[in-house]
């Protein structure tokens, strides 16, 4: 990336009690990046933004700031800041004054800090509602308070926990386009926590996917969908059809696998820190869209025969189920393109193709 | 509501109960406040109407007792009212912002069980401690009792406020730059102001109207408000004891109202 090193954790490990939530967790955030923490609820992820942050303490490790160590450090001393998932706006202050308070706290002249909180009403657009107190606030305009707020004194990073979760779809997904804007014109690093794979994908330079307290797979929305490391990874993000499979031969990372009726697939092993040797037991992983129905004039037979389940209607596309021979189901995705596409009725004998280069292969 | 109130007054024999409860805890009260405007030095015979009692407690022959006895009431009522709501809120913080610790079941029941207690056991008890210990009885014994027992009155509204009001808002505060003092000085201490002006209220009329705890440990040579009015009517009830009492209800009333209210009013602290 050839950028500077906003964020370095290395060998971090929080205990509470017997209790691990975290294990061994290094990362590498980079500078004006979009880092995305992203897992299911006790995955550890907003402990690990509370330990940037400075709420929590780590048990082992190290947490570095732009190369200056942190992780002894008061939360009231690190120049980070952080937006709550509850906002936390002041209730009995207005909204300057709440914009204000960071501002204040660090000493910075008076007349500065009213320009520089006129500067961040602007940013997230609420100019005209400065002397508003929050309760008089919609969830949206509060939640562009939290932010201008948390960005008024000019933290080196931005940690936000979960921030759209309050609010409803349509607002979300407004606040997502804008908040991606306001981190360009900031031009600060952004450490976002959410549990939703959608808001991930979109919005993320890079995505760490958690799960019981240690980091799955770090990369970008396209290496986290199309190649995921794991098991879990190809589960949690989007829908997969992971079937058991059987190392047949490899070459280097390049793999023959059996599936499930005894036909052979090409598969890439994702993870490329280990290898696997022949025989060794995991499964294929292909997206539903990767799936492809075969016709009865295509004459010949594809890797997969199965018949065929229900129908779920989506609207730009149709789920159809599958069931294989060995009870396995699969899931594809039929495009709704054309008005009168023809798909097999539940019962039928079908055969399955997969995607040439989509297959992967993940070990348990 | 109507609806809740419309089915409990279905419940035969409601009527007549809530009329006795009423009666029974307000007829003596009423009577007292009627018969402090009775013109008659009768207490039990109306005369017509009259201010001559309230008068009486102002200008009286024993005005000048009175009068000292309600300074010592107002003055230690208001001292034990701000200690007792410093280490009410203090301790509020630790039980509820402290996290989990040894002994804090153990703390929460301590704090909370000078309600429980009988008055007449701790007021014996401090008695024998101020005695044991070689504490001279007077001004300063009573005022150290009020704070005491003051606690967990002002404690209650205070934790009860505190528990609703999310942790984030103070780490919001630290992540920003605050200091804990600063933290609770501009950010909880105003969310938390309602809790505690009703807590120092409750406590300051615990304090004004308490006898048995006072009785026992002033010592000879001096009273307070209730101790006085006791001494006075053990020689006789006089009108001007009625006069008195009135006046003391309508301060215990205003008080009570107004820590209700903002009790009520301050409800739901940034629950945005």
């Amino acid at each position: 990336m050839g950028r500077g090193v906003a964020v370095a954790l290395s060998h971090v490990r929080k205990q509470y009690g017997s209790a691990t939530a975290l294990h061994d967790v290094s990362l590498t955030i980079h500078d004006k990046e979009f880092f995305t923490l992203l897992g299911p609820s006790g995955c550890g992820k907003t402990t690990l933004l509370r330990i940037i942050a400075g709420f929590e303490s780590v048990s082992d490790g190290t947490v570095q700031l732009h190369g200056k160590e942190i992780a002894d450090l008061p939360a009231n001393a690190r120049p980070v800041n952080t937006v709550f998932q509850q906002y936390s706006l002041f209730p009995h202050m207005s909204v300057t004054d709440n914009v204000l308070f960071g501002l204040q706290m660090r000493k910075v002249p008076a007349a500065k800090a009213r320009q520089r909180v006129k500067a961040m009403l602007e940013l997230v657009q609420l100019e005209d509602f400065a002397q508003r107190m929050p309760a008089q606030l919609s969830g949206g305009q509060q939640q562009r308070v939290a932010l201008a707020r948390a960005l008024a004194p000019e933290p080196e990073v931005l940690l936000l926990d979960e921030p759209l979760s309050a609010l409803d779809l349509k607002l979300r997904q407004a606040m997502r386009i804008e908040l991606k804007q306001i981190q360009e014109e900031a031009g600060i690093t952004f450490i976002f926590v959410t549990h939703d794979q959608e808001e991930a994908l979109t919005l993320s330079d890079r995505i760490a996917v958690m799960s019981a307290g240690a980091i799955q797979q770090v990369g970008t929305s396209h290496d986290i969908y199309e190649s995921p490391v794991n098991r879990f990874v190809a589960d949690f993000i989007g829908e997969s059809n992971l079937l058991e499979s059987r190392v047949l031969a490899h070459d280097k990372h390049q793999l023959t696998c059996a599936l499930p009726g005894g036909a052979e697939v090409q598969a890439q092993l994702s993870d490329t820190s280990i290898e696997l040797p022949v025989g060794s037991s995991g499964y294929v992983c292909v997206r539903p869209e990767k799936l492809r129905l075969l016709l009865a004039t295509d004459q010949r037979n594809g890797v997969l025969q199965g018949v065929v389940g229900r129908h779920i209607y989506l609207g730009t596309d149709t789920q159809l189920v599958v069931h294989l021979p060995d009870g396995q189901r699969v899931q594809l995705r039929c495009q709704n393109a054309q008005q009168n596409a023809q798909l097999p009725e539940p019962g039928e004998r079908v055969s399955l193709d997969i995607e040439p280069g989509s297959a992967r292969f993940v070990s348990h | 509501m109507s609806t809740a109130s419309a089915r409990i007054r279905a419940y035969p024999g409601f009527g007549i109960v809530a009329l006795l409860c009423l009666v029974l805890l307000y007829a003596p009260l009423l009577v007292v406040m009627v018969y402090s405007f009775n013109d008659s030095t009768s207490i039990t015979q109306w005369g017509g109407f009259s201010l001559r009692w309230y008068k009486e407690v102002f200008t009286g022959v024993e005005a000048a007792k009175f009068k000292v006895a309600a300074w010592n009431s107002i003055s230690i009522a208001l001292m034990a009212t701000i200690a007792a709501t410093t280490i009410a809120t203090s301790a509020a913080i630790g039980m509820t912002r402290g996290g989990l610790w040894r002994g804090k079941a153990a703390s929460f029941a301590l704090i909370n069980l000078p309600i429980m207690v009988p008055e007449i056991v701790t007021a014996v008890a401090t008695l024998i401690f101020f005695s044991a210990i070689g504490f001279k009885t007077g001004y300063l014994s009573i005022l150290l009792a009020h704070i005491v027992f003051c606690i967990p009155f002002a404690y209650l509204p205070i934790a009860a406020r505190l528990q609703g009001i999310n942790s984030s808002f103070e780490e919001a505060a630290i992540d920003l730059y605050a200091t804990r003092w600063q933290a609770f000085r501009y950010v909880l201490l105003p969310i938390l102001l309602p809790g505690v002006i009703s807590g120092a209220l409750l406590a300051f009329i615990i304090s004004l109207d308490d006898f048995i705890i006072t009785n026992f440990v002033k010592g000879a040579g001096i009273e307070t408000l209730p101790t006085a009015i006791f001494g006075a009517v053990k020689q006789g009830i006089k009108p001007n004891i009625m006069a008195i009492s009135s006046l003391m209800l309508l301060v215990s009333v205003v008080f009570v109202t107004v820590s209700w209210w903002i009790g009520r009013t301050g409800n739901k602290p940034g629950d945005t």
